[in-house]
């Protein structure tokens, strides 16, 4: 059925046909609504769940691991400041390897005070065990909600999922949203089923310490475990694409980067104002492209260098900085994983959206003309740009 | 001595290949992790001779590493301790109204702790040199249990407490 729907409105939609048994969350702005979405859901009946009211960030997930250590489906939301204040459980959760699936509305980090939309408070966090997946659009958003239950849950990943959603620019944003029916939803993700639970008939020890004698054998099978997701997430949009009718590309989603000079990596809602200004290029005969990363964890390694290899320069768009690091954290993934595979491009960062501020038609032409420059070996490679604030120096080297 | 049998088993222990056991943190229940004392410094005696089997020490350790021995009619004959999970608190001297329980210094000098337990240094040095031959909290982790075995649940193996 094709709805009017927010990001956040469209996230429980897809929460809602994913059925899960139990939601616990704190309301902080801009998740609010989907909570609130949800709680309705719950009251008015549509939704079969058990909803807790918890006091805290800190509690919404630790409820969501106790749940989910019972064999429940369960669901969490947060962003910013109430997902900093969560970190702590982020490892636990991972680590017991629940699949809980949270959405994050991407928001700004104090100090300065801001409630609106940046990625920093999901990049400051790639190192917690969590799958971490970006949406561009409402419809995304929705899918996400079911796919990611079904990588979460698929017993070679036994991982969480972090769907991000920007602040509002997706989360307060209408657009038109085709909502699957419950009977494809249904079909395409089947209730939970887990050995990783508590069990009266088959007691266990859960969450247990591991000293230094075997811990790092865990580490590194929660590792392999998430680069194994790289399969699991194409097949599951394989079934969701047979189940729902969407395709989706896997942890990239590469636009007009075949035969592409310079190309813009970026990720979540800013890639359609990325692919429309590449569009603005093509027309005048410059091969641009835009590389959307939909999934940062795992790293799309492989997709990032084979695309890259044959571009004359490369820009990573992202509205993050790592302080006094190699630029954003964006920009050091990408770059790693190019050198990891023999990839050397020249390559800029440009850092802008930063406190929810637009990232215009105008900025992104400004990114392109670098890399045009750049290929032409004229300026650094290598340069940290703050788009609006000193692009016209050309950034920090 | 102490009949190991009635003490828990070691997770790692079983010879389970890491990726069978370490892809998440959930095990069968009724076993521990690693050896887990390296910080006790001063090790509890508990003097048979003189012990009532009253089991405040028993109700009152806070790691649960007090058990009982049995004999061969599963009656509880004595209790024991196992070193691989007592940390040394002292906490099982203090309840003891007896007392029979004695902290001596780890360091091996076989020397009572002032002011904690009347036992006579002897007797202390005696069952100390017992404990230490049947609980070593040193003791190697593959020379436990072989790696074709796959040991009987403690509860399965005379009712442990």
């Amino acid at each position: 059925m094709r709805k009017f729907l927010s990001g956040n409105e469209a996230f429980a939609e897809g929460v809602r046909l994913a059925r899960p048994q139990v939601i616990s969350a704190y309301p902080i702005t801009p998740q609010t609504t989907v909570v609130e979405a949800l709680a309705s859901m719950v009251e008015e009946g549509s939704l079969a769940c058990e909803y807790l009211h918890v006091e805290s960030e800190h509690a919404a997930l630790a409820a969501a691991m106790g749940a989910s250590a019972t064999g429940a489906r369960t669901f969490t939301a947060t962003s910013s400041q109430g997902l900093l204040y969560m970190a702590e459980c982020l490892t636990y959760a991972s680590g017991g390897r629940f699949p809980i699936v949270m959405m994050n509305a991407n928001r700004a980090l104090a100090l300065p005070w801001n409630i609106y939309g940046d990625q920093r408070d999901s990049l400051s966090l790639l190192d917690h065990g969590w799958i971490q997946v970006y949406a561009e659009n409402n419809q995304e958003a929705l899918d996400l909600a079911l796919m990611a239950y079904a990588v979460a849950e698929d017993e070679r990943v036994s991982l969480p999922v972090m769907v991000n959603v920007d602040g509002f620019a997706l989360t307060h944003t209408y657009e038109s949203v085709e909502v699957p029916e419950a009977q494809a939803a249904d079909a395409f993700l089947p209730p939970y089923a887990t050995a990783n639970r508590f069990d009266f008939e088959r007691p266990v020890s859960i969450g247990y310490s591991a000293g230094p004698e075997f811990n790092g054998h865990y580490q590194y099978w929660h590792h392999r475990d998430m680069l194994a997701a790289e399969t699991v997430v194409e097949e599951v949009e394989a079934r969701f694409a047979a189940t729902c009718g969407r395709r989706y590309p896997g942890l990239v989603d590469a636009y007009r980067c075949e035969d592409a000079d310079l190309v813009l990596v970026t990720l979540g809602s800013a890639a359609g104002i990325a692919r429309d200004v590449a569009d603005e290029l093509r027309a005048a005969g410059t091969r641009a492209g835009v590389l959307r990363i939909r999934y940062l964890r795992p790293v799309p390694g492989r997709q990032l260098a084979e695309a890259l290899a044959g571009v004359a320069a490369v820009g990573v768009l992202e509205k993050d900085i790592s302080f006094g690091g190699d630029g954003g954290a964006v920009f050091s993934t990408v770059l790693v994983a190019c050198a990891r595979r023999g990839v050397a491009r020249p390559a800029l960062n440009f850092i802008g959206g930063l406190g929810g501020a637009d990232i215009s038609r105008d900025q992104v032409r400004v990114c392109f003309a670098d890399l045009e420059r750049l290929a032409a070996g004229q300026g650094e490679a290598g340069r940290v740009v703050f788009l609006g604030i000193d692009d016209e120096e050309g950034g920090l080297r | 001595m102490t009949d190991r049998k009635f003490t828990p088993h070691l997770r790692e222990g079983l010879g389970a290949r890491p990726e069978e056991f370490a892809r998440s943190t959930c095990f069968e229940g009724g076993y521990l992790t690693s050896v887990n004392a390296g910080w006790r410094s001063l090790r509890p005696l508990i003097d048979p001779v003189q012990c009532t089997l009253c089991l405040n020490c028993y109700m009152y350790c806070p790691d649960g590493t007090i058990f009982k021995v049995r004999d061969g009619e599963g009656v509880c004959t004595a209790l024991a301790i196992d070193y691989d999970f007592c940390k040394g608190c002292g906490v099982c001297a203090k309840v003891c109204p007896v007392p029979c329980i004695a902290m001596v210094d780890e360091r091996g000098d076989g020397e009572v702790a002032a002011g904690i337990s009347g036992v006579s240094t002897e007797r202390v040095l005696q069952r100390r040199e017992q404990d230490l031959m049947s609980c070593s909290p040193k003791r190697g982790l593959p020379e436990r249990i072989e790696m074709s075995e796959t040991p009987a649940r403690k509860d399965a193996e005379g009712g442990a407490a």
